[in-house]
């Protein structure tokens, strides 16, 4: 009796000693996947130093793609292929300020270049042929500040600046006499540096309702301070506006920029991931439904793309391509040239479930990656 | 060693004893009585002294007795124990033994069950004894396992998913009768074994014929036939109670008692059980109430009636979506992983369940006329209500396969987050469900007729006829089960009712019933030239007529909204013979043809009242098999050939006409081809100790290509999808092991005591697919047809072979005053990894497959005290 036990234990470990799925694991070469994460990520003070950047921004973007990846790397080191972080960061941009006496034009002047005698100008290319005419040899940095008369239906009185750049004149336009009297001044100027920093971001809100401004916009502005002894002396000045206000503007620009991880690094990528949603499919059913009645109808009715491309509702990858370019042309009609998405949507292929295809705007057409 | 040598000198004694004092010789066979089936293993005791024996494979046994008069005592299980009296040296000749269940016998006529060595069929046959030391808490054709031809998994894992595939052939080809009922789906053929969670514990027999098998009437066995017989009612009064426990929270308990057969001629059983549990996979959790009841009434010597009911109710969760071999890899749970499921509100909440109930009535009428002739009829009817759970709406339950990562899951690979889909729901306030579960429901009522008139024409030749009416109602709708926190779900399915705002328990999507109608007369002649030849022929027709009803796509004023009766013929033809040389062998064969009508859905195509394929094929079966047998005295052996060729499987195109209608063509000339070698043993290497074994090598595979099928539409114009060309020739037919192998060791440790080991082996085990899948594309040109159709197609891919130990030990013993035993039993002793089931995905190979994985080990423990 003991015997067959034996029999039976060796049997038994002969049969077992293989484990059935061991060649299949071996062949499919399952390696770990990578840790796949999104984030949105704004560079602290920490980052910067780190970074050795100790003024607390880069010198300019290209800068900033080159050691931003390092960064990611060290603070999501698991991360790997398929990730991808919106990186918002600081870049050094120096706008450069001017200040000059404001100088008044007299009627002359004004005749001189319009070649009527009503003492002011009525184009607003006036002024620059006043400029050109008065300052033939202008350099690049040279900065003027008029008051002339405009004519528009009525006469008003401007103060705008002039700032000789790349061999042009650059307007860095002023308060009127009006906008200073919103403002609570009895004269076209502020009293002191701090005032018109107060009162400015405030007036700016005014200035760009019409216009409005989006978040990260710089605007130059320029304004008068009395110097007292009949002098007045204009200033230019940048503000940021930061969505909701705009603040005085230091020389530093917010960037924002998407990196992907490729596998071995991240790199900058503007790849946006994007899900379809069930009002998605149906546009994609009804974009359709006469070009591929059987796989359009079916997507349409079961919200998920047919895989298998034995069925007769099948879903090519030249077919799901057609209908990527109807609905990301609806979705983002102004999409860039080179930009990506990574779309996921809901497949049956016997089961279902999820699949992933990537896409690329090239000549104005979505590509697979 | 003290103990040792003790009892080595007990046993010498007795031995001793024994020869000494031997007295008589008495020789007799065992059978089982009506059918004459041998009884091998039956026990055969000296009353009054522990001198036994037990009957050879042929019923046969020698004792020698102690004294030389005295009476003898014959047991076996399910049967009513016999008392012979001897005096001398004597041959008492063939001992019937009476099942100890009313109504059994009749029972096996009218099922057609086969005997050993006589009905010319390839069969095996379990017992009840071995039911439930082999069944455990395996599902329930997992009983069938280590029988030749078999191939049977648990499929997605859930309780009653099982599925069985028999030589190659899956349920709709594989006749299910239950007490010679059949249970087979009246519209496609289908055999869903969830209705019958729990019959485990009420089988009495359960015998596989592979091949066209014994049974009379018509039924679709191409596979073969499973012919289940429930137990009926005990001749003895008592009962048990019974209880189990196994792995991931499997409860069960359960009642039976009997009355007895009463003075009065009346005898009942009852029996229920209760059985819950978790499920091994993830998300399977499960409850179900198994009943039976059977009445049984001796009306007088010529009457005998007797009432049957039982089914099971039950609910449980499943893993309805195969997955990646990658993602069972990556997610957490492995093997046991189930993407089908998730929590709400702190419960578990499926994505795709069943829940069903079908009550199964029968009320047979036994009448003997006379010593020749007897009518036996049985009168039933079923009841099936519930479907399986799914979801509706958007579809927010996707997941990366390789990540797991899913907007609505808990954690990678983690269960369906619901309650962030309820509180979108309910965001969406007064726009409705975005998201929603639902139910398909497959309600149906089914009455039947089966009515065999037996009938010895002469000493020789026996008659069976009979009738066989079928009567079924499909009720099929899809409800709202559970708004998942909407105000209400937006339905635009029902034309009668367009945009409904629903609430659970609203039809939604489709309503439609589909009506079944069956009528068929067999007749049987059984020929018994002597002990040793017997033939049959039988021949069974039967008309089936179909009609549908659309309450949801056609307007009730529309006359489309019903269809016509649309009828089809089928019949079938055998034929076969045993010859038993000497002894020890015998030898049969047996050929038959039939045609079966096609299936509902070939009918009404796309699910609609307007695209009928009115004159849909038949599919046409012919098979021959040749069959030896051997009785020794310690091996007993069969040997089969089989060769089965199933032609024109339904294969239907449909087209678009000029009108736009749609319109369909019968394609003919699918055919797959499945032949083998069978071989089964029993060796029984002492009283105590058996060894089982069998082999089965199939070669099944599609037959050739169909090509150049042209279709033409009304107008007699070609369509531009033809010519059909189907690139199928030598594809492995698939889903089902190509060779399976058993091995298996019983060992009688002591008359109460038994173990058994089994070992299974499958392989050739090919991803499943549709053969209508390979189709060419119609933009070929016809040298680059002919170029791709003179290639072997690419078969799908080949799963790994795989093998699996299980053992099961039993226990009788004293408790108290009653008899008790103890039942263990452990699946998977290896806890091996294997993939039971694959769909074939795109390049045939192991990556893209879909499969599921088999259990890995798991126990139960069984007690039982009968009273």
């Amino acid at each position: 009796m003991k015997n067959i036990f034996y029999y039976l234990l060796i049997f038994g470990a002969f049969f077992t000693g293989c484990n059935p799925m061991d060649d299949v694991y071996e062949d499919l070469n399952l390696e770990s996947k990578p840790v796949v994460g999104d984030v949105v990520y704004t560079l602290s003070d920490d980052d910067y130093e780190a970074l050795d950047k100790t003024y607390g921004n880069f010198n300019s973007e290209d800068e900033a793609k080159e050691l931003i990846p390092d960064l990611l790397t060290d603070v999501y080191p698991v991360w790997g292929e398929g990730s991808t972080a919106l990186v918002t960061f600081k870049v050094y941009n120096r706008i450069d300020t001017y200040e000059a006496d404001v100088y008044e034009l007299s009627d002359e002047e004004h005749n001189a270049i319009t070649g009527n005698t009503y003492g002011n100008f009525d184009r607003t290319s006036h002024v620059y042929q006043y400029l050109e005419a008065t300052y033939p040899n202008a350099e690049d940095g040279d900065f003027v500040s008029l008051r002339y008369r405009y004519y528009s239906g009525v006469e008003t009185t401007l103060t705008d600046g002039f700032a000789y750049e790349d061999g042009e004149w650059v307007k860095f336009t002023g308060f009127t006499e009006d906008q200073y009297e919103a403002m609570g001044e009895g004269f076209p100027n502020f009293s002191s540096e701090d005032e018109a920093n107060q009162k400015i971001p405030i007036a700016l809100l005014d200035v760009y309702k019409f216009d409005p401004r989006s978040e990260g916009d710089i605007v130059l502005s320029m304004y008068e301070l009395y110097m007292g002894g009949g002098v007045t002396r204009s200033f230019t000045a940048a503000y940021v506006f930061d969505g909701m206000s705009f603040e005085p503007y230091d020389n530093e620009m917010n960037v924002t920029i998407q990196f992907g991880h490729d596998g071995s690094t991240w790199v900058p990528d503007n790849t946006i991931k994007y899900t379809l949603t069930g009002s998605d499919v149906t546009l994609i059913s009804n974009s359709f439904i006469d070009i591929y009645p059987g796989p359009a109808d079916n997507v349409g009715y079961f919200g998920s793309f047919d895989r298998r491309d034995s069925s007769s509702n099948y879903w090519s990858d030249a077919m799901l391509l057609e209908a990527f370019n109807v609905l990301l042309d609806e979705m983002d009609p102004l999409a860039e040239e080179g930009q990506k998405y990574v779309l996921t949507y809901v497949i049956y292929n016997g089961s279902t479930t999820n699949e992933t295809k990537s896409v690329i705007k090239t000549e104005g057409v979505w590509e697979y990656q | 060693m003290k103990k040792t040598a003790q009892f080595m000198m007990l046993a010498g004694a007795l031995l001793f004893t024994s020869v000494i004092l031997a007295q008589s010789t008495i020789k007799g066979v065992v059978v089982e009585a009506g059918i004459n089936m041998p009884l091998p293993g039956a026990n055969v005791i000296e009353k009054g002294t522990t001198n036994g024996v037990v009957t050879d494979f042929d019923g046969n046994f020698t004792l020698e007795t102690e004294s030389d008069s005295g009476e003898i005592l014959i047991t076996y299980v399910g049967y009513t124990t016999k008392t012979v009296a001897f005096t001398k040296d004597a041959d008492l000749g063939t001992i019937s033994m009476e099942s100890s269940q009313v109504g059994l016998q009749e029972i096996q006529i009218i099922a057609s069950v086969a005997v050993d060595r006589k009905t010319p069929v390839a069969v095996s046959t379990i017992k009840s004894e071995d039911i439930e030391l082999k069944l455990g808490t395996q599902e329930f054709p997992e009983i069938l396992k280590s029988t030749p031809g078999v191939y049977a998994t648990k499929a997605g894992g859930g309780y009653g998913d099982g599925r069985i595939n028999l030589r190659g052939f899956n349920s709709e080809n594989v006749a299910v009768l239950i007490n010679g009922i059949p249970v087979n789906d009246m519209e496609n053929g289908r055999v869903y074994w969830s209705n019958w969670a729990g019959l485990g514990d009420v089988t009495s027999t359960m015998q596989v014929q592979r091949g066209l098998g014994a049974s009379k009437v018509a039924v679709p066995s191409i596979g073969g036939t499973i012919n289940i017989i429930t137990k009926t009612t005990d001749v003895e009064a008592g009962g048990n109670v019974f209880t189990s426990v196994g792995n991931n929270g499997y409860t069960k308990y359960g009642v039976t008692y009997s009355t007895g057969l009463m003075d009065n001629g009346f005898a009942a059983t009852v029996n229920a059980a209760k059985t819950t549990g978790d499920g091994y996979v993830d998300g399977t959790e499960f409850s179900g109430v198994s009943y039976f009841l059977n009445l049984s009434q001796e009306i007088n010597e010529q009457h005998k009636v007797a009432f049957t009911v039982f089914g099971s109710k039950q609910r449980h969760g499943q893993r309805q979506n195969r997955q990646l071999i990658e993602t069972f890899r990556n997610a957490e749970s492995g093997r046991k992983f189930n993407a089908d499921w998730g929590y709400k509100n702190g419960q578990v909440t499926f994505q795709e369940d069943n829940f069903y109930n079908k009550p199964q009535m029968s009320l047979n009428h036994y009448w003997d006329l006379n010593d020749n002739t007897s009518i036996n009829t049985t009168a039933y009817a079923s009841f099936g209500s519930g479907g399986g759970g799914g979801t509706a709406g958007d579809y927010k339950f996707g997941f990366d396969a390789s990540t797991g990562k899913g907007d609505y899951r808990i954690g990678n690979f983690g269960p369906i987050n619901f309650d962030k889909i309820v509180e979108e729901n309910i965001a969406s306030g007064a726009n409705g469900a975005e998201t929603y579960l639902r139910a398909s429901r497959n309600d149906h009522n089914w009455y039947g007729v089966l009515s065999t008139l037996k009938t010895n024409l002469t000493d020789d030749l026996v008659l069976l006829a009979g009738l066989d009416y079928r009567n079924y109602k499909g009720i099929h709708f899809s409800e709202v089960t559970d708004l998942l926190g909407a105000e209400y779900a937006l339905d635009n399915g029902n034309v009668n009712n367009p945009n409904a705002a629903l609430q659970v328990g609203d039809k939604r999507d489709y309503y439609n019933d589909g009506l079944v109608g069956w009528l068929g007369a067999f007749g049987q002649l059984e020929y018994d030239l002597n002990e040793n030849f017997n033939a049959f022929i039988s021949l069974a027709a039967s008309n089936t007529s179909y009609k549908r009803v659309d309450y949801f796509n056609y307007l009730d004023s529309d006359p489309l909204q019903e269809t016509d009766w649309y009828n089809f013929f089928g019949y079938s033809a055998k034929g076969g013979a045993n010859y038993r040389i000497g002894l020890n062998h015998n030898v049969f064969a047996n050929v038959g043809y039939f045609e079966k009508a096609p299936g509902f859905d070939a009918v009404f195509l796309n699910f609609s009242n307007d695209n009928i394929n009115s004159d849909a094929e038949n599919q046409k079966i012919s098979s021959f098999e040749l069959g030896y047998g051997f009785r020794g005295e310690k091996l007993s052996a069969n040997l089969n050939l089989y060769h089965t060729r199933w032609n024109d499987r339904t294969e239907i195109a449909t087209f678009q006409q000029p009108d736009n209608t749609r319109a369909s063509a019968n394609i003919l000339g699918v055919n797959a081809i499945h032949q083998g070698i069978e071989l089964d043993f029993i060796y029984r290497a002492t009283d105590k100790l058996d060894f089982t074994g069998m082999l089965s090598l199939g070669d099944w595979t599609w037959d050739k290509n169909v090509r150049d099928v042209r279709i033409f539409d009304e107008d007699q114009n070609e369509i531009s999808d033809s010519p059909v060309n189907l690139h199928i020739s030598g594809l492995k037919v698939a889903d089902a092991a190509q060779t399976t192998m058993a091995l298996g060791l019983n060992y009688k440790i002591s008359p109460e005591t038994r173990l058994i080991i089994d070992y299974n082996y499958y392989d050739d085990l090919y991803a499943d697919f549709d053969p209508s899948d390979r189709g060419l594309s119609s933009n070929l040109s016809p040298e680059e047809i002919d170029e791709i159709l003179a290639t072997d197609p690419v078969q799908t891919w080949k799963m790994p072979a795989y093998g699996l130990f299980d053992v099961g030990f039993t226990h009788g013993f004293k408790f108290g005053s009653f008899d008790a035993s103890l039942t263990a039993r452990m699946n998977n002793v290896f806890d091996t990894e294997y993939i039971s089931d694959a769909q074939d995905g795109s390049g045939s190979n192991a990556q893209t497959s879909l499969v599921y994985y088999g259990y890995g080990r798991t126990f139960s423990l069984g007690a039982k005290i009968n009273f």
